[in-house]
Order: C-alpha cells, then structure tokens, then sequence
C-alpha cells in the first residue's frame, strides 16, 4: 500500500520530532538552564501535541495523531 | 571562569564572544563532535551554515573547540528560551517544526563530514563558560560515545502487517483452531456461542503471536549487520489506520556504513518471505536513539 506525499511527509516530520525533541545526549554535570529548558520543552510539547489531537478528533484535520502516539508512548 | 577553547566559524574568537555576551545571547548547542583539525572542523561547520533556526537570525553555527572534543553551538537569544516564553511559541506548529528540521538540519550536515552525539533538543547554555565547563566535566565519556557510533548511521523501520491476511494464515494452519471451528459447526447453539466467543480469544491471541513471531524474525534477520537495536514499540495487536493493517514494529537500527547494503538486503528479504508484510524505512539519521546518558545526570522531573 503506498502513501501519498503528504503521508511521506507527515511519517518523516513524526519521525524526526521522535528523534529531535525525544532523545539526545545530554551532557553530565550540567549546571545551566538546559537540562530544565529540555524538560519545560519536552513537557510541554506533550501539552501542545495533545490539544492538536483534540483538534484532529473534533474535525479541524490537522492530522498530526500519529505523531502524539509516537511521542507520548 | 574565562573561556579557554577556541571557536570557528569564519569569525573571530572575539566578534563571536562580543556578539554573545552582547544583548542577552545564550549558547544553542546542536550536539559534540571530535575536534580533528581546524580545517576539518572549519569544513564540518560550513556545511551546517544553511540551516536556518527562528530567532537565530544570522548568527552563523560555530565549533567550540574544548580538548579532544568540539560543540556544534550557534547563538541564540536567551529571551527565546526562557520559560514563558518557551511556553508561549510551543503552542506554535510552525515554529516548533521550523526549530526541529533546522535543529536535525544542523546535525545531519556534520554528520556526513564526521561523528556527531546530537543534543538533546533546546540545550541552551547562559554563557561560554558553563558549556565548557560541562564539556570538561564529561570530556572521556563523550570521546567514548563518539568512538563507539563512529561510521555508524541510525536507520528507522516500521513494520506494518495486513492483520485479515495473518489470521486467515493461522486459522487455516492451527490444527486446534480448526478442530475448534469444527466443533462449533456441530454444536447447539447455546454451546456454540460460547464456543465461538473461546474460538475468537484464541485467534486472536494467535495471530499476536503469529505477528510477534514475524517482527522477531525481521529483526533477527538484521541483527548480523546490526551494531545495535532499539526496539521502540512493538503493536501488534491494535489496528492502524489503513483498514486491518496494523504496525507490528518500529525499531532503530544503528549500521555501520558498510553494512547499509547487507541490511537493506536483509530488510527486504526478511518481509518478502512473509506474506501480509510490508515495511518501511528512513535513513540515514544521525545517531539520536543511541546516545546514553550519563549516570548521574542533573536532570529534574
């Protein structure tokens, strides 16, 4: 079964945000703002992914369930 | 503390620090690479230039050379990264896609000059000075990281089975299944019914197994070309969204470059012998999946 481009698309973009926002090292003994900022923007993507699915459900189409299963798992 | 590494990225050291410490700029790091040469650096980091990130305007992607290693960093302004702030433009699909394909766009770039440990996404430090002392602090670590994903790509696959075609396979193959089926035929109908609700448990469970088993030997079939696995989901037992067809794997691959083609082979001969199967992949990725963590890292919940 093939996908469409925007499909193509929309896997890759799930892909890289899995990657982008999900994983990364980390550097030990990190004393700045980074290590809390990763969390406030990990938690709070979750926040912002979730409100796009409500959207998806409630007909607004902007497709993007896939993603929040990937990252919320 | 004063900053004692050096910097490349076509300016001088001290246009780059002035331009930093000027008007609230904090270090966006991108992720460590060795620090061969200056001009392999130099080189590494041109590359990388064409990225555009929101908010960075055109501060150019630089190499913070500390020891044997380097960061990837570009400034950025700190009031970007502050928490309300933050919070504000992530409601912001535009702007979060933006930050995450220049973010990867970055790290891609050098990864084809040279191994690269990619941060993790919005690693912002204050000043020079805390991000060199936090590469000092985790300087052999790092090096061992980079000497254990050195020619190595990260590669994602998917696995997705058409579940009607698995069952059909294990309901015509399962002699109990059938010996079941049989029975109810014959059978009242009050037996029946409880009879075909025991028959659908146990398709059901069987085809989970059947699905497992084929993920299993997908992945086994890779292995030998394979430094390393990291099995992300496995679903077999939910339908997706494309009728009956559900994802049974998605796993990332790290793969030395000489072994791209074994693997591919593999892959595809792994989900040609099976019938119901099909697969996907994207690749190459810089190595984010496979980057540890240090022990006793300052991470609050």
């Amino acid at each position: 079964m093939s996908r469409s481009p925007a499909e193509e698309q929309e896997v890759t973009l799930m892909e890289l945000l899995d990657r982008v926002i999900a994983r990364g090292v980390i550097l030990a003994g990190d004393i700045t703002i980074s290590v809390a900022d990763v969390d406030l923007i990990y938690l709070g993507l979750r926040v912002m992914l979730s409100s796009v699915d409500q959207a998806e459900r409630s007909g607004l189409g902007l497709g993007h369930d896939r993603r929040t299963e990937a990252l919320n798992e | 503390m004063n900053f004692s590494g050096r910097a490349f990225s076509g300016q001088t050291e001290a246009a780059v620090q002035r331009q930093a410490d000027a008007g609230g700029a904090a270090w966006y790091l991108y992720g460590i690479t060795r620090a061969l040469t200056p001009d392999a650096l130099r080189q590494a980091v041109a590359t990388a230039q064409d990225a555009v990130m929101p908010g960075a305007g055109s501060a150019p992607v630089q190499a913070f050379v500390r020891g044997k290693i380097a960061a990837i960093v570009r400034t950025v302004s700190l009031a970007d990264f502050e928490p309300d702030a933050l919070r504000e433009r992530l409601n912001d699909l535009t702007w979060l896609e933006a930050m995450a394909r220049a973010h990867n766009a970055v790290i891609a770039a050098i990864h084809e000059q040279q191994v690269i440990l990619p941060a993790k996404f919005g690693s912002v430090y204050v000043s020079r000075d805390d991000l060199g002392a936090a590469l000092d602090a985790d300087q052999q670590r790092l090096l061992g990281e980079l000497r254990r994903l050195h020619d190595c790509d990260e590669w994602a696959i998917h696995l997705y089975a058409d579940r009607a075609t698995i069952e059909h396979q294990v309901a015509d193959e399962d002699s109990d299944l059938r010996r079941l089926r049989d029975e109810i035929a014959e059978a009242r109908p009050g037996r029946a019914y409880f009879l075909q609700r025991k028959l659908d448990g146990e398709v059901s469970a069987a085809v989970d197994d059947a699905l497992a088993e084929r993920a299993r030997g997908v992945v086994d079939r890779l292995r030998p070309f394979t430094r390393d696995v990291v099995l992300q989901a496995t679903v077999h037992a939910r339908s997706g969204s494309d009728g009956d067809e559900a994802e049974i794997l998605r796993a990332a691959l790290l793969i030395e470059r000489t072994n791209r083609e074994g693997a591919f082979h593999a892959f595809q001969s792994g989900i040609d012998t099976q019938v119901g199967l099909r697969g996907e992949c994207s690749g190459p990725w810089p190595p984010y999946s496979f980057v540890t963590q240090p022990e006793a890292s300052q991470h609050e919940p």
